[in-house]
């Protein structure tokens, strides 16, 4: 499903982020993605939707080499993934219902799929009555299921979420990750970097653990630390 | 290829654009209004011009003074030789009592010459295929014999076409520059449009939009934005053209020239007018776009 072998990262400045990294996640796994500010995490999560390139190494997403992959193909990776930001990236003039309907629209869906499929999937993430209401108008929490919402309406084998509790307080952040373990029920693969000891320890998944670029432990069920 | 249902999702998107930033649409089309009133003034004059300058080209003939001891009938047979030359469109023959009485009509009656003997000479006025050719065909008259003196106004008309020469030259820069300052204004504008906007894109890339289908939208917009800056332009070049013509048209009836007639002329100018706006739009949003969807 994902395979990552001997990746390195070299950002233009020098600075080394990762090192020869390997791991693999099979299908419909949950994987943490945890580890120090700065160890690495956010590139990891980057080089799987294309937004950072290897310098070396391969990384299979869906047995394609994302390394290799061409501008112009990055798109048609991007739709077989679902990205959940810690920022949301929600677009700030369009509703909630258009925002949702806007991952569906780029691949040229029919306006009737469209709108029994968006509904569906705001109803799974509880947030069916706001769909006329902008992303201003909605909390972190409800801002971030909307994300969430938009990530798999395409219904994604992957969900990649990049700190996607990182701006919430205890109560949405649980909210949220009822939401991610749902969406892993069904058979969809959740791979998740964070900082949040509580989830990590309460919700447990494996774990991968980066420190200075490198892959320090790697447990199933694991806890923050690793162990 | 995008389909039917995705081009109309990029109309609507195109003019909630447009509503959403309508201070700027409002710049743009601003910009695009005046240069095209600029490029309309000056198409109507260059064309003009052109035509002026092909009245006159079609105008110019040759004047073969004949000598005066020549008789009537031999300045016939002679008429008919010129006839038969190279590049030789037309031959007209004017006796000397013809050309006295034009210069009667021209000075009026009061001429000491009238008491005298005429002393004009019998005429012919020769038309090249070409206007190019006028003075090749007058050097050949000149070779004759029988010819006095062969006029045609060698300097002067070389001159003018020189001048018509230049003026286009010079329109046509001036065009030019016109477009590519509007090209400049309008994809400033819609920059700035777009730098406001430079979220929506990294966000509708994250998503899986191609470049395309980020893109299209906004060329939609400028294409809409140059349509409407077309539009005064039009109406103005129009109004100000049709009271012109009314107003010089008569002034120059007598003379060779013309100016163009408005209705088709105003037609061809608002095409022009319109092509010129949206490809402007099109294309100044095309360049500020540009920086935006560049990709790792």
């Amino acid at each position: 499903m994902i395979e990552m072998k001997q990746v390195f990262k070299k950002y233009p400045g020098g600075s080394k982020a990762l090192q020869g990294l390997n791991v693999s996640i099979a299908q419909g796994e949950f994987v943490y993605v945890v580890g120090p500010s700065g160890a690495g995490k956010s590139t990891f999560i980057k080089m799987l939707y294309a937004e950072e390139r290897a310098s070396a190494g391969k990384v299979l997403v869906n047995q394609v080499d994302v390394t290799k992959l061409s501008a112009r193909k990055v798109p048609f990776l991007r739709r077989q993934l679902g990205v959940v930001f810690q920022d949301y990236k929600l677009l700030p003039k369009k509703s909630v219902y258009e925002n949702v309907a806007y991952a569906l629209e780029v691949i040229e869906k029919d306006q009737k799929f469209i709108k029994q499929r968006v509904t569906e999937v705001l109803k799974l993430v509880g947030l069916a009555t706001k769909a006329k209401r902008f992303p201003h108008e909605l909390s972190g929490g409800e801002q971030q299921r909307v994300a969430i919402a938009r990530a798999i309406v395409n219904q994604p084998k992957i969900v990649i979420a990049d700190e996607p509790t990182g701006n919430l307080d205890p109560t949405t952040t649980w909210e949220v990750m009822k939401v991610l373990e749902a969406i892993n029920a069904q058979g969809t693969t959740v791979i998740m970097a964070t900082h949040n000891r509580e989830v990590v320890d309460g919700m447990r998944h494996r774990v991968v653990r980066i420190e200075k670029g490198r892959i320090v432990s790697d447990r199933a069920g694991g806890d923050y630390d690793g162990y | 290829m995008m389909a039917i249902k995705t081009w109309i999702r990029h109309l609507r998107d195109s003019f909630i654009s447009i509503w959403r930033n309508r201070w700027m649409s409002l710049a743009s089309v601003g910009a695009v209004t005046v240069t095209l009133l600029l490029v309309g003034v000056f198409v109507a004059l260059i064309l003009n011009v052109n035509k002026i300058a092909s009245d006159f080209e079609k105008d110019v003939e040759v004047k073969v003074l004949i000598d005066t001891t020549m008789k009537e009938t031999k300045a016939l047979a002679l008429a008919q030789k010129v006839k038969k030359l190279p590049d030789v469109a037309e031959v007209r023959y004017s006796s000397k009592e013809d050309e006295l009485q034009k210069v009667i009509d021209d000075f009026g009656e009061d001429l000491s010459l009238v008491d005298q003997e005429n002393p004009l000479h019998n005429v012919l006025y020769v038309k090249a295929t070409e206007p190019q050719k006028t003075a090749d065909v007058a050097r050949q008259i000149d070779a004759l014999k029988g010819t006095s003196e062969v006029l045609y106004g060698k300097g002067k008309i070389d001159k003018f076409f020189q001048m018509v020469d230049t003026t286009r030259t010079i329109g046509l820069v001036f065009i030019v520059a016109l477009v590519l300052m509007a090209v400049f204004l309008i994809s400033n504008t819609i920059k700035l449009t777009i730098a406001a906007r430079q979220h929506e894109i990294e966000i509708m890339k994250l998503v899986g939009a191609t470049n395309n289908y980020v893109r299209v939208p906004f060329m939609l917009e400028g294409m809409w934005l140059g349509l409407f800056g077309a539009v005064l332009p039009i109406i103005a070049v129009a109004a100000g053209y049709m009271s012109l013509y009314e107003r010089l048209s008569p002034i120059v009836q007598n003379e060779v020239f013309s100016f163009l007639e408005p209705t088709n002329f105003l037609l061809r100018l608002s095409v022009i007018l319109l092509a010129m706006g949206v490809v402007i739009g099109i294309f100044g949003s095309a360049m500020s776009i540009r920086k935006y969807l560049a990709v790792k």
